[in-house]
């Protein structure tokens, strides 16, 4: 899966320097998923289903948070997304918080997910999905 | 609505750009038009029961965040809202996302009631 910022390959530290008690959250999911491991398996499980990402725009967004703006797709599916990643005093990625939209391409991303987790603890954060 | 214990209002709200664009994780489609988008977004707003700001504030060269806490209809709902700006100081596109799923879903069928019957009504229609 290609990921590119400005035509170069891009990759998120952030995703290296999570915090032990790091949250995630978004509009694809029921729940926050509590953890550096819980969070950073389901990250790496996204971009497995993301079938390329063209960063727009990644860089510092206020104080102490980091904004990535991003299109991608689905399974043929035109998905746009926005991360805002809240750091911690200690510069540790502490809340993350992933928008995916339009509502069609969450729902279809929220499925893959499910099918992608079935059968294991993280799976109630996508069961349910209609 | 507040800010750090203080009343907030969005400014950006009321400097949108002619051709300004609304996308949201709940609804599908673009809405584009100052008077569409204010009429989206200011009824948007009256579904919330309230608004608590985590932050407003600068984010990028030239975005502006809202990160707030609210609830719709008793049920918790998070939200983040990027706004982008033109070179002329206009809001230029507007990203609208609530959390957590089901929020978003129930947030979509109350605008599809809200706007049932107008032109508006095709961005949250087909809402499960």
């Amino acid at each position: 899966m290609a990921s590119t910022y400005l035509g170069q390959p891009y990759y998120p530290a952030w995703l290296d320097n999570l915090a032990d008690d790091v949250t995630g959250e978004g509009p694809a999911w029921d729940g926050a998923i509590q953890g550096a491991a819980a969070v950073h398996e389901v990250v790496v499980a996204a971009k497995e289903i993301y079938e390329f990402q063209e960063f727009h725009y990644a860089g510092p967004c206020g104080e102490s948070s980091f904004l990535e703006d991003y299109t991608s797709s689905v399974r043929g599916v035109p998905l746009y997304v926005i991360v805002l990643v809240v750091f911690n005093a200690a510069g540790k990625a502490q809340r993350l918080v992933v928008n995916h939209r339009p509502r069609s391409s969450v729902l279809v991303l929220s499925r893959a997910m499910l099918e992608r987790f079935a059968g294991t603890p993280l799976a109630k954060h996508w069961e349910g999905t209609p | 609505m507040t800010y750090m214990g203080k009343p907030y209002y969005p400014l950006w709200l009321d400097n949108l750009a002619d051709d300004v664009t609304l996308e949201a994780a709940a609804m599908d489609g673009t809405a584009r038009g100052a008077d569409d988008v204010r009429f989206i977004l200011v009824k948007a707003r009256e579904q919330y029961e309230h608004q608590e700001f985590n932050y407003a504030g600068p984010c990028g060269e030239h975005g502006f965040i809202e990160d707030y806490s609210s609830s719709v209809r008793g049920m918790p709902t998070y939200v983040v809202v990027l706004v982008t700006f033109n070179a002329d100081g206009k809001t230029q596109h507007v990203v609208v996302n609530h959390r957590p799923r089901s929020a978003m879903l129930q947030f979509s069928r109350l605008m599809l009631e809200t706007f049932a019957g107008t032109p508006y009504a095709k961005h949250w229609e087909g809402t499960p």
